[in-house]
């Protein structure tokens, strides 16, 4: 089983903040999707109204075709865990929440459950306030992925872990999808090492969506060139370089927005230069960067910046400025 | 888009978070009281090696019941309803299966306690004490056991549901709304203290007793709509309690 969601200008406030400002997308079922964005930008709470934790302020949020919140019908169906998840007290040992999960969460599976416990080494008799922040996060894994929930969201799930434990979430998340087919949602801010995971990102900002895009359209709307510095510098030349360029000795490397990795491939090549796709963070610095005020007359960038003509959210457009 | 037939195929009503309180929650309480009754008879031994003992240990000790019960009410919504929200389950879910748990854990608590009267006197009729209870209290012989057993019971459900009130209204990301919470929380507390002389605050305790007698049934009929009434503000405020709280997002 597997749920798509679909949002129609979500809006969300607390007191005088703007969480969510008219957000709207859909995420179709059956896949990872990756939800990136600053810190404050909404990610969150996004994915709680998703979760039906809140009731968003305007707008409204439906799961597999029908509103989620209060809906006993579609919770059952949804998982939001993370770092701000509410697993038990931090008195309360691994095992405890284990049990409470077991006892509410229909679908669970605890034979999964204790096979991800081991994976993880947790011991199931520490406290939560004894486990490293690593460990909390790697219970939280544990829950989110054995809770079996047609759509299961984590709030940035490794938080805290070490390499070894990231990636065994990783593959343990891959190998879980490719056996159920679940839909995923996966807000981080380590994003270069998730990207391989995401079929889709989604990007907001300030509580608009900036960008929806597949990761691949979207590593192609730049590229790292690497090579002699004064080839580099011929070649990015009239291009947008984005962050400081990199040198030693005589070799440069820069990261280029706006050149296709596909399309650019065989003139790097000619200049005897290296190009790669470039790097998700980059682009993400790059688009998330804060509004500078811009001369009228100079020519307004455009924010497609899969550089396919992707027709983009009108809140998206509304971003343009950006970068 | 979606499944939304086979999302239908498996709907609610498995009564899971009650299931779950009454296999874990009420053998807890359960065991938390026997702790608690040998604490007060320890002490009681204690103080009768001092003194002589001319009240009910159990009648003092009791007197705290509602602080207990303040505090779990508070839990309820602070911690158990975001573990549940979790889990899949919603507020509607968490709303109607707890306030069914706390009724009938109000009710084996009550009966607990009253139990504990009768154990009480037959230790102080051994040991030759006075088994005096408090001036205040609607009931005045330990035989007055239905007495008893509703005082603790309504005094229970009254105020673990202004605990729960007290946190739903002051976790409301309107600030207003707390404050505003805070007057029935005040009331109901008045309400139960006047109604049952459960405490002496203000001289409030002893005004069921000076205006009713030992037991008035009007009296208590209204501290039982009071709870209603109080049930029907915990779920407008827990339909609109934050999650996660504010500034966490």
């Amino acid at each position: 089983m597997t749920l798509g969601v679909e949002a129609t200008d979500l809006s969300m406030r607390y007191a005088r903040t703007t969480a969510l400002a008219g957000l709207g997308f859909t995420l179709a079922p059956g896949r990872i999707h990756g939800l990136l964005g600053r810190n404050g930008a909404g990610k969150t709470t996004l994915l709680s109204v998703i979760a039906g934790f809140l009731r968003p302020c305007g707008g409204q949020v439906l799961v597999g075709g029908r509103p989620v919140f209060e809906n006993s019908q579609v919770t059952r169906h949804v998982c939001l865990v993370g770092e701000s998840s509410f697993l038990g007290e931090p008195s309360d040992r691994v095992r405890e929440v284990l049990s409470t999960a077991r006892s509410l969460r229909r679908g669970w599976d605890a034979r999964y459950a204790t096979e991800l416990v081991e994976l993880f080494d947790l011991n199931t008799d520490a406290k939560m306030s004894e486990l490293s922040r690593g460990k909390r996060s790697a219970l939280i894994s544990v829950v989110g992925l054995a809770g079996g929930a047609a759509l299961t969201m984590f709030d940035e799930p490794s938080l805290g872990m070490d390499a070894p434990t990231r990636a065994a979430f990783g593959k343990a998340l891959l190998a879980e999808f490719h056996r159920s087919g679940r839909t995923f949602v996966i807000s981080t801010h380590l994003i270069e090492e998730a990207s391989p995971l995401f079929e889709e990102v989604l990007i907001i900002d300030r509580g608009r969506l900036l960008l929806q895009e597949k990761t691949a359209v979207l590593r192609n709307s730049g590229c790292r060139v690497t090579g002699p510095v004064q080839a580099v510098e011929s070649f990015a030349a009239g291009s947008r370089v984005l962050g400081t360029p990199q040198r030693l000795g005589n070799t440069s490397s820069v990261v280029l927005y706006g050149l296709s990795y596909e399309q650019e491939r065989d003139r790097a090549s000619h200049a005897g230069l290296e190009l790669e796709p470039a790097p998700l963070q980059e682009l993400f610095i790059h688009l998330t960067e804060p509004t500078e005020p811009t001369d009228s007359n100079e020519p307004t960038e455009s924010n497609d910046v899969s550089g396919t003509g992707h027709e983009q959210e009108p809140s998206a457009r509304g971003a343009s400025s950006h970068g | 888009m979606g499944e939304p037939g086979r999302a239908r195929s498996t709907t609610g009503g498995d009564r899971a978070i009650l299931r779950m309180l009454l296999g874990t929650h009420l053998p807890f309480l359960v065991v938390v009281w026997a702790a608690f009754a040998v604490l007060v008879t320890v002490v009681t031994v204690v103080v009768s090696l001092f003194q002589e003992v001319e009240i009910s240990g159990w009648d003092v000790a009791g007197s705290m019941l509602r602080w207990v019960a303040l505090f779990y009410g508070w839990w309820w919504v602070g911690q158990f309803l975001p573990v549940c929200l979790t889990h899949g389950r919603t507020r509607r879910e968490f709303a109607v299966e707890v306030t069914f748990f706390v009724a009938v854990a109000s009710t084996v608590l009550a009966a607990l306690m009253t139990l504990g009267y009768g154990a009480e006197k037959v230790l102080y009729d051994f040991r030759g004490w006075g088994q005096e209870f408090q001036e205040h209290r609607i009931y005045d012989s330990v035989r007055d056991y239905p007495t008893i057993f509703l005082t603790y019971w309504v005094v229970l459900l009254i105020w673990s549901t202004m605990g729960m009130i007290l946190k739903a209204g002051s976790g409301h990301q309107n600030e207003g709304v707390g404050l505003f919470a805070t007057l029935p929380v005040v009331g109901l507390g008045l309400l139960s203290i006047a109604g049952t002389g459960a405490d002496n605050l203000f001289g409030l305790g002893t005004l069921a007793p000076s205006w009713f007698g030992e037991f008035s049934p009007n009296m208590m009929i209204l501290m039982v709509l009071g709870y209603a009434a109080g049930v029907s503000i915990t779920w407008v405020l827990v339909r609109s309690f934050p999650l996660p709280p504010a500034g966490n997002q």
